[in-house]
């Protein structure tokens, strides 16, 4: 059916790169990078990403899943969802990934949306989504829920200049195992990919940088993830919790806990993970106190405050998890 | 009978799923213009000016119109709406302007270049804010904000409060949803040269459609044919006619060419019809022996900016109140009242869903006074065959007492009655009654339906019935019932789609009446034809007519069982001789019913379904998730007509239910629609599909065609009733309002403990 085009639209430049430096270069002069394309084309049709063209990077392979030496898993940046959620190296390796990526979004999404663009995703905050202007948008200024008020729902309880929920359940979980991204430049930790917004960025890639793989370590303990979401499939997380970790004679030895959808990223919870070292994993008493550390300086927005309890609960869930894993 | 109860699938299965179906957007006229609307930016406020020049200059527009360019007339059930609003807007869906363009960007972007300015006026978001003293009027002429008022009573209410051992008293509030049909509004106006106008559109009201659309557009209604498009989901939000259809006609009129118009997602979000929200203040008595005494119901209902059929829907309500359960006195007032909201149309169950939630959260209430089991409690006072409610309605035929009797059965309630648990997952069961029209509602002087049915040479039979399919399924139920009448093969059956000039007349798709009202229709015209096509093959195979049958579209001699002919060969040798004829029947049915009288009462209906649902649900009380493990149904259905048919209905209405409880909301702030995606707006998805265990309850209806009843809305009404049912069995908490998301059911626990 023919609709029209686009009226607005200048002329639109699709590149395929032969090489990465080719990519980087492109991408250096505004190209936007396409590789699921499940957000970066649903950000064009939006008008909240703006640029000349795009640059598809499907062309540049970047998808192997492999075992490194020294227990490192190694997955392309475009390895899709599907491929992780399936792939028997993950499934063994880390099968928290596994089941996390096995259940993103929907079984189509899943088919093409790969790694890299679900840790890049833009925010799903409904006010940036929604035809509002702010710091996040082009041209805009400010957050409207913070300014204006209304409805904090699905918004973060950190405060912060955006108080969007990062929609990545992949992320919590990678920032949770310990894992790194590798660009094209330089290797980065997971939790340091990510930063708090204050204006369109949220991650601290440079122009141009591009995400080629991600390291995870398969050495270190069990692991775990827990979520609340409106219903089982096609909703992100209001509030989710990934944990990783290890005991040593029924004691907590080494912890590492991340939050999900309660800020603009994920959230590394070191205050929790201290609180639970050398705890014995039954001691409800224990996890509660480092449920509460992990919420230490939330403050939602009204009608948002609900996440409080939900985080809480998850974190308990997550620990209690991993901890009965490891058990077994 | 043969394909009567059988599992059928659709017969436009293969073309739906294969996209050849045609719908209203694939629909391309020689010429044709591509519409689009302007809507307001504000919710109330007055126009000062409207700056179309942008618009017009705007390369590929051909038209550009607004109230000025246009004959106005007002419209709908309050006769305050109309297509264009020219000085003042009331919400925010109100059209203000629209564009004919060579493309649809091109309209689009026309729209965004109109400059619209306004003085914002004092607003009102809530049918309290705008019953408060002093609050704003919304229309000089009803200066209380409220065009409409029911009172419905019978009983004598004070002496049976009187003789109530138990009273329970409690406040209802009913959410916005919406239809979220997959076929988005649409139309398609095209003018003759002569000026006779025809338009494909989705309405699933085609005659009615007709009448009003030329009224609106000041044509006279014999210039105007209604090609009804296959329609992608109907659900009532096609029932009434909306502003986007004539502003259609007169874009094709300024500008000389056919145009379509075509709402995208967001726009039927915004610019479509909601279920009714409503407020329910309700007080119920019972005697100590379980009898039902009273219940005094007022309803309080948020209309909106202009009225469409969410104004009217008390008038189901009050059924539900009246005589769901037999009950000496009640009584029922509904106010409805204007505000700066969207406007509600009608949504399947048309008012029923809220109003049963309400009036079982009471029955249950009740129920836990008295220390009776909530079954138990429905059960004694469930009607028997043959009786007369309060409000007038006959049960000829009613199966709600086994309906009941096998949800508790199925459901293994007694087992798992009042057994929550301890851990952070507790289980819950609930119940929940429905009471809904199953044989028509005659809302208007005639609820009545026309077939017309040709016979050709090949042995086909062409059903062109005036009722129409929207995807519920009836084309398929109007075959079988006629293959059953006439002895054809199913496959030997087409059913043509409406068209105001080609069939005949019906009021349209509503009130669960296709499968008995226009089924029918579809018997009167297939015997008739029958008998003709015995008689013809009579004289050719010279046999006594009472001889002779209609087997699988063979005739057949009764005596010896040998096929002596085919319905084909009987067809062409009826026309290849001197003197021919043709095979062509007619009929009309009207359902022996009766319009309300001015109190409201009267047996509207020809027959009445009724259900019984069970909901089991697990309740995570640390984190407020509510999931739907089991839903246990049972229906009266008089007869099934296509059993697979009728497992979609019954499973769709439950999922519909399922989302009404527990995911959908639209989110109405300060009168702006905040979520007008599906991205926001959470529908259930596959995992959120609970087990169904349905039973039909086959009694038979005198008066249905082969005994069935309509239940197309039936199964959708009690759903979110069970469910805040079965909550509170896990829980203890009553929840009375919807939908039941993490932090409203955290909240109620919350207050609880």
């Amino acid at each position: 059916m023919d609709r029209g085009g686009d009226v607005r639209s200048p002329p639109f430049v699709y590149a395929r790169p032969e090489s990465s430096d080719e990519a980087a270069t492109a991408a250096r002069a505004g190209a936007l990078a396409l590789a699921g394309g499940t957000d970066a084309l649903v950000l064009l049709r939006l008008g909240l990403a703006r640029a000349q063209g795009v640059l598809d990077l499907k062309p540049l392979g970047w998808r192997e899943i492999e075992v490194k030496s020294g227990g490192v898993l190694e997955l392309g940046a475009l390895a899709t969802m599907a491929e992780i959620a399936s792939s028997a190296l993950v499934r063994e390796g880390v099968q928290t990934l596994a089941l996390v990526c096995g259940r993103v979004a929907t079984p189509q999404i899943r088919n093409v949306a790969t790694l890299g663009g679900n840790l890049l995703q833009a925010p799903r905050c409904p006010y940036y989504r929604g035809g509002f202007a702010c710091m996040r948008t082009p041209g805009g200024a400010g957050c409207p829920p913070q300014d204006q008020g209304g409805d904090a729902r699905h918004l973060g309880i950190f405060p912060g200049a955006c108080v969007a929920a990062h929609p990545s359940d992949v992320a919590v979980v990678l920032v949770a195992l310990g894992a790194g991204v590798v660009t094209t430049r330089r290797t980065i930790a997971v939790e340091e990919l990510h930063r708090a917004p204050d204006g369109p960025a949220d991650t601290i890639l440079e122009p141009g940088e591009l995400v080629t793989k991600v390291l995870v370590p398969m050495s270190a303990g069990t692991s775990a993830y827990a979520r609340v979401a409106d219903r089982a499939s096609f909703a992100f997380a209001l509030a989710a919790a990934a944990v990783r970790l290890k005991t040593r004679q029924g004691r907590i030895a080494d912890v590492r806990i991340a939050l999900g959808g309660l800020a603009p990223r994920p959230i590394r919870a070191r205050a929790a993970e201290d609180a639970l070292t050398g705890a014995d994993p039954a001691d409800r008493a224990a996890l509660d106190r480092a449920a509460d550390a992990a919420l230490d300086g939330a403050r939602p927005l009204p009608g948002a405050e609900y996440k409080l309890q939900l985080a809480r609960v998850l974190v308990v869930r997550a620990i209690e998890d991993a901890a009965r894993s490891e058990a077994g | 009978m043969s394909v009567i109860g059988a599992r059928v699938p659709k017969l436009d299965a293969p073309e739906r799923a294969g996209g050849r179906i045609r719908y209203v957007h694939d629909i391309v006229v020689p010429g044709m213009l591509h519409g689009a609307i302007r809507r307001s930016d504000r919710v109330h406020a007055r126009i000062l000016s409207i700056d179309v020049s942008a618009a017009r200059a705007l390369p590929g527009v051909r038209a550009v119109i607004t109230a000025n360019d246009i004959e106005n007339r007002p419209f709908g059930h309050g006769r305050d709406n109309t297509p264009l609003k020219g000085d003042r807007v009331l919400c925010s869906r109100d059209e203000i302007a629209a564009v004919a363009a060579d493309t649809e960007a091109i309209a689009r972007e026309a729209c965004r270049l109109i400059r619209v300015e306004y003085e914002d006026l004092a607003a009102v978001f809530s049918p309290e804010e705008a019953l408060a003293p002093g609050a704003p009027v919304l229309y000089s002429h009803v200066p209380d904000n409220q065009p409409f008022h029911y009172d419905y009573a019978h009983g004598d209410l004070e002496a049976a409060v009187a003789e109530s051992d138990e009273i329970v008293s409690d406040t209802y509030r009913l959410h916005y949803v919406t239809h979220c049909c997959m076929g988005t509004s649409g139309i398609v106006a095209d003018f003759s040269a002569a000026g006779a106008l025809t338009v494909h559109s989705s309405t699933q009201v085609p005659h009615m459609y007709r009448r009003d659309l030329a009224a609106i557009v000041g044509l006279p209604p014999e210039k105007v044919r209604v090609v009804q498009a296959t329609i992608g989901g109907g659900f009532g939000s096609k029932l009434d006619i909306y502003p986007f259809e004539p502003i259609c006609v007169w874009l094709a009129r300024r500008s000389g060419r056919p145009v379509r118009l075509l709402f995208d997602r967001e726009e039927e979000f915004v610019g479509s019809p909601t279920r009714q929200p409503a407020i329910f203040h309700m007080r119920s008595g019972a005697r100590r022996d379980g009898t039902f005494t009273f219940r005094d119901v007022r309803i309080v209902l948020d209309n909106g900016g202009h009225t469409s059929w969410g104004a009217t829907t008390p008038f189901v309500m009050m059924q539900t109140f009246s005589s769901l359960y037999r009950c000496k006195a009640v009584k029922v007032r509904a106010d409805v009242v204007y505000t700066n909201n969207p406007y509600a149309g009608s949504f399947r169950g048309y008012g029923n869903p809220q109003a049963t939630f309400a009036l079982e959260a009471q029955v249950d209430a009740l129920a836990a006074r008295l220390g009776i089991d909530p079954i138990d409690l429905r059960l004694r006072n469930v009607q028997e065959p043959g009786e007369v409610t309060g409000q007038g309605m006959r049960f000829h035929s009613i199966a709600h007492k086994e309906c009941l009797e096998t949800v508790r059965e199925r459901s293994s309630w007694t087992m798992k009655r009042g057994r929550p648990g301890e851990a952070h997952l507790r289980r819950g069961v609930g119940v929940a009654s429905l009471l809904h029209v199953g044989g028509g509602a005659k809302m208007y002087r005639t609820d009545g339906c026309g077939t017309t049915l040709k016979l050709d040479d090949f042995g086909i039979v062409h059903v062109t019935s005036g009722s129409s399919e929207i995807g519920q399924g009836s084309d398929t139920v109007l075959a079988q019932c006629a293959a059953e009448a006439m002895g054809v093969r199913l496959e030997h059956v087409r059913v043509h789609r409406v068209d105001t000039d080609l069939g005949p007349w019906d009021v349209g798709v509503h009130a669960s009446r296709t499968t008995f009202i226009a089924g029918n229709s579809v018997l009167m015209a297939a015997r008739e034809a029958k008998k003709k096509l015995l008689g013809a093959a009579s004289a050719q195979v010279r046999r006594p007519v009472e001889r002779l049958d209609v087997t699988d579209s063979e005739i057949v001699d009764l005596e010896t069982g040998q096929a002596v002919s085919t319905v084909g060969k009987v067809v062409r040798a009826l026309h290849f001789r001197e003197r021919g004829d043709v095979i062509m029947t007619s009929a009309y049915y009207e359902p022996p019913s009766q319009a309300q009288d001015e109190g409201y009462k009267g047996d509207v209906s020809a027959t009445y379904a009724f259900g019984a649902q069970v909901a089991e649900v697990e309740v995570d009380v640390e984190t407020g998730v509510v999931r739907l493990v089991r839903l246990t149904a049972a229906h009266d259905v008089g007869r099934a007509i296509n059993r697979l048919g009728i497992e979609g209905q019954i499973e769709g209405g439950i999922a519909m239910g399922a989302g009404y409880a527990l995911t959908e909301e639209l989110k109405v702030s300060r009168g702006v629609v905040e979520n007008p995606r599906f991205r926001d707006y959470h529908l259930v998805t596959a995992p959120e599909i609970p087990e169904i265990d349905v039973t039909f309850v086959e009694q038979g209806d005198r008066e249905g065609p082969f005994g069935a009843k309509g239940v197309g809305e039936a199964p959708l009404i009690p759903v979110a009733a069970a469910i805040a049912a079965a909550v509170e069995d896990a829980t203890g908490v009553r929840f009375t309002s919807l939908p039941l998301t993490p932090e409203r059911v955290l909240a109620g626990l919350r207050e609880r403990s």
